[in-house]
């Protein structure tokens, strides 16, 4: 296909930073308060107020360069980014501009085609701006609150090629910032906000124009609006024409891109050094204490997990993508002698009933240590899945003592010579299925399962029940 | 070098009548003359100058809370409120939100 035109897609990222107080005076760092109570003179932009900045906020961004294996710069410098809006009531933004905190660095992803790395440009520390509610009477309501909170901007590199990819990014950035504690990224109190550049080109040729994408406020956003704008930009395209390089906004309501703002007069922020603020010194002594706060990342975590307990990559991985969950199957770890069947039994067990119930791992009853116990009795063959199953269920729905069901669960297991019984009498009764399946019908198997269980009334492991029926059956004639 | 104070004004959102833009331009023009007279000196081999004092390094602070104002305090202050947000005029002109 001559004419296939490619995706080429950069991301420009703002992430709150999870600090007390703000990064340049003291007030509070806090979503939802009532507007306007964490204030001052310094966030409120007074005449003669000087801002100092707030050590968490540069330990955090430099924790993520480093996890994000950036080049984190010795000295960097904050700029004034000049602009009239009421937003920012001093006139000017504080950031970072040609002398960023960190640049480079990289997230590598898991793609159709293999593992990629999409790569950082640069990551700057600037101060957030205040939140503005636009009226239907044309006038807009100011919160103070937001103003001065600590923004890490982070912009990538135009490497990624589909929808898909930059959700991805996206996902394994924020387990990433989850781990790292720096911010919880939950995009709906913009915490975490995207802002994407797309074009299309002929692969190998130069990059085509690009439009940038905004008000993308969730990974759907991201993908759906991207996915709208490459069909867009496509049509246009594959028709002759030229796109032309504008902001625009992607409606989710409507399902559809539109023009924000066509290129005006080129941007003139009037950037120049802040002079209330020499420049920020990063040293070595420094950034060797942080490396030794990093928690292992997970990837790393993933990798532990596939070859510490040998269980199955993609268990490991669901595992890996909360940290909580991670810890918990530690924990549960020590205790339990399968790890395969506790990981299976987290992933397919505990998840389904957390995300059935809109839980997470730490409002679970069970304690890991009881889980590992409780599923000794299962690997150690005294208790069937299936039971250990029931007895699971009826415990989290019926709260009943997991310990109890248990004690009354183990009294009641079948003995093997019952089973042994049993499985005779039905092999009787059944001569005819028996005969079927040794005519190559393996299938009636699962009839003779069936009603083996039935007669022991559900007491026994049906894996167990297939096992002892094969062998008594033998291989089917082929 | 050419003033162009039809764009200075619109940075600053600011607004003159014919007269006093041909006062600031001139206003301008003697600055620029000041500036281009700075350049023709050699400073081959002095560092740029960024801060107008001596701190090599940028102090900062611990997290902690401190005392802000109090909400009535600043809402006293602006043109404009509107139950507990300060109002102002939007800066959308000719975009009505729907």
């Amino acid at each position: 296909m001559e004419n296939k035109l490619e995706p080429v897609i950069g991301l420009e990222i703002h992430i709150q930073l999870n600090t007390e107080t703000k990064l340049f005076c003291k007030c509070k760092n806090e979503y939802g308060a009532t507007p306007n109570t964490h204030i001052c003179p310094v966030c409120l932009g007074y005449p003669g107020a000087l801002p100092v900045l707030n050590e968490e906020a540069v330990r955090l961004a430099l924790k993520v360069a480093l996890a994000l294996h950036a080049d984190i710069h010795k000295l960097s410098r904050f700029y004034r980014k000049n602009y009239f809006y009421p937003d920012l009531p001093k006139g000017y933004q504080i950031t970072q501009y040609t002398e960023s905190l960190a640049t480079g660095g990289y997230i590598e992803i898991e793609t159709s085609k293999g593992y990629k790395r999409i790569r950082l440009e640069r990551m700057n520390i600037e101060e957030e701006a205040a939140k503005s509610i636009h009226t239907d009477t044309g006038e807009v309501l100011l919160d103070y609150n937001r103003s001065g909170i600590p923004l890490l901007e982070m912009v990538t590199l135009p490497d990624m090629n589909s929808p898909e990819e930059a959700r991805t990014f996206l996902e394994k950035l924020r387990l990433i910032l989850r781990y790292l504690e720096v911010s919880e990224c939950d995009m709906e109190k913009g915490e975490l906000r995207v802002d994407a550049n797309i074009s299309l080109r002929k692969p190998g040729e130069k990059l085509g124009v690009k439009v940038e994408l905004k008000n993308l406020n969730s990974f759907k956003s991201v993908y759906d609006g991207l996915n709208h704008e490459i069909e867009r930009q496509k049509k246009i395209l594959q028709g002759g024409g030229t796109v032309i390089q504008e902001t625009r906004l992607w409606d989710e309501y409507k399902k559809e891109t539109r023009t924000m703002r066509v290129k005006e007069e080129a941007h003139d922020y009037r950037y120049f050094p802040e002079p209330d603020l020499p420049p920020l010194v990063v040293r070595d002594t420094e950034i060797e204490e942080l490396k030794k706060t990093l928690p292992e990342l997970p990837d790393e975590k993933l990798k532990r997990f596939v070859s510490q307990y040998n269980i199955g990559k993609d268990q490991a991985r669901i595992l890996s993508l909360n940290k909580n969950l991670a810890d918990y199957f530690e924990r549960a770890a020590q205790v339990a002698e399968d790890k395969r069947l506790l990981a299976n039994w987290i992933n397919v067990e505990i998840l389904g009933y957390l995300n059935e119930n809109n839980l997470g791992i730490q409002e679970f009853r069970i304690h890991a240590e009881e889980l590992g116990e409780f599923l000794n009795y299962v690997s150690r063959g005294k208790l069937s899945y299936n039971m250990a199953k029931d007895i699971f269920k009826k415990t989290l729905y019926n709260e009943e003592s997991l310990k109890h069901l248990l004690e009354e669960a183990l009294s009641s297991t079948i003995s093997s010579q019952e089973l042994e019984k049993i499985i005779n009498k039905v092999l009787e009764e059944n001569q005819e299925l028996v005969e079927k399946f040794r005519n190559g019908k393996t299938g009636v198997l699962g009839a003779l399962i069936g009603k083996v269980m039935k007669e022991t009334r559900g007491r026994a492991d049906a894996r167990k029940v297939k096992e002892i029926l094969e062998s008594k059956i033998g291989s089917p004639k082929t | 070098m050419e003033i162009d104070v039809k764009k200075i004004m619109k940075l600053a959102k600011l607004k003159f009548n014919e007269n006093e833009e041909l006062q600031i331009k001139k206003h301008f023009q003697k600055m620029l003359k000041l500036v281009e007279k700075l350049k023709s000196i050699d400073v081959t081999g002095v560092d740029p100058l960024y801060y107008p004092h001596d701190r090599t390094y940028l102090r900062r602070r611990k997290d902690k809370q401190g005392k802000g104002l109090e909400r009535y305090e600043v809402l006293e202050n602006a043109p404009d409120t509107f139950t507990d947000y300060i109002k102002a005029p939007s800066p959308l002109k000719g975009i009505k939100k729907k």
